[in-house]
């Protein structure tokens, strides 16, 4: 494993502890930024397709710790939303992540994780798993300030990644 | 390309596995212990953001105080002109009931104990509100209910036939109402203290907290009828 890996993995714990501490001491609250979804775009940006799955799935997986959906929704939506990340920054637009397709990729990635958990759990009630979930508890006016907050933050992560050259190769 | 396909397959095939897992009731214990390691490891993070949203309560809460401040404020500006006004009519009443020769009774200063039993050559007995052999016609303030104070076998008194249509409340007063001539008008009998009657009974009941403690009296005062 070379370096750049660990220092992915590293990275991905500590924002995962960081992430997992906020929503604990912020329940409830919509100001809590998504750093594990913002990790997945700022990757899938930056990274092959192979790589990108993995890392969306070890993020998903992470992010199942601290979550109250059923197992799964959200290795499920990270996957989707890192797949769709990747396609985004490759298909759509330039590799380099300009403004517009920043703008463009955390506002859809925000909007899509929780339409794809509900999605998941649609899934497993219709099989029995797990009760079904109103979608208003999903996607609710409040994503607006997720929206907003998710912006500024990957701004900082996307920042803070240049300090890491061996990332970039 | 290919490898991208394996990749793919595989990354689902996991996440099958793992809720396959889960539901099986395999992998709960290993979430278990995972969030169990977690909560270990962020405890600095939730220290820092404990921290954090404790410190933006406490601006929250200035803020709150500079505008409670600000309404306490014009509160007391209001409460002092009320005052002022209130002091003002004080006077005015003053004035007026010099004026119109009113008195104000200083009766309820005074308290009944009870009523003069016997009397011997240098002691007399006499029978507390509380015994049963004493019975006062009694007047509620507020309302004007009347009724009648009895005794209870020098345990308490009762504030008893109270009609039904007249309202009383736990620590109005009890004054005596002067009616039967026993008692003088306006004397302290003591409070409500609770009602102890129904609904459906004829009269209304009440329970009384005299107005002192009859067993600890140094001088009384002796008033004819």
């Amino acid at each position: 494993m070379n370096n750049k890996y660990l220092i992915y993995a590293a990275a991905l714990f500590l924002l995962f502890l960081v992430h997992s501490s906020a929503v604990k001491v912020f329940q409830g609250s919509s100001f809590v930024p998504e750093l594990l979804l913002l990790a997945v775009i700022i990757f899938a940006a930056m990274n092959s397709l192979p790589e990108t799955l993995w890392f969306s799935f070890g993020a998903g997986f992470l992010w199942e710790i601290f979550s109250a959906e059923f197992f799964g929704a959200h290795i499920f939506a990270l996957l989707i939303c890192g797949i769709t990340a990747y396609l985004a920054t490759r298909n759509l637009t330039a590799q380099e992540l300009a403004v517009p397709t920043a703008v463009f990729l955390v506002i859809g990635a925000t909007l899509l994780r929780p339409a794809v958990v509900w999605v998941y759990q649609v899934g497993v009630s219709s099989l029995d798993l797990a009760t079904a979930i109103p979608v208003g508890v999903f996607l609710n006016g409040e994503l607006f300030y997720t929206v907003l907050v998710n912006l500024a933050i990957f701004y900082l992560l996307r920042a803070g990644i240049r300090y890491f050259p061996a990332l970039n190769k | 390309m290919f490898s991208t396909y394996v990749h793919t397959l595989l990354v689902f095939l996991l996440l099958a596995v793992l809720v396959f897992l889960s539901v099986s009731a395999v992998l709960v214990p290993v979430m278990d212990w995972l969030r169990v390691g977690v909560n270990f490891l962020d405890y600095p993070f939730v220290a820092v953001f404990g921290f954090v949203k404790n410190f933006s309560g406490i601006l929250w809460n200035v803020k709150n105080i500079a505008q409670e401040n600000v309404l306490l404020t014009k509160q007391v500006e209001k409460l002092t002109a009320d005052v002022a006004a209130l002091e003002r009519v004080g006077e005015e009443n003053v004035f007026l009931r010099e004026g119109l020769g009113f008195r104000t009774s200083q009766r309820r200063e005074l308290i009944p104990v009870g009523v003069v039993a016997e009397v011997a050559e240098n002691t007399s007995a006499m029978d507390l509100l509380t015994s049963s052999k004493v019975a006062i016609n009694a007047l509620v303030v507020p309302g004007g209910a009347s009724g009648l104070v009895r005794g209870e076998h020098g345990l308490g008194l009762t504030f008893d036939l109270v009609s039904q249509n007249e309202v009383i409340n736990p620590g109005d007063e009890l004054l005596t109402s002067g009616l039967g001539g026993q008692f003088p008008k306006d004397l302290l009998i003591g409070e409500v203290s609770r009602i102890t009657s129904g609904e459906s009974e004829l009269f209304q009941r009440a329970s009384v907290l005299p107005a002192t403690n009859y067993r600890d009296l140094n001088f009384l005062f002796v008033l004819k009828p």
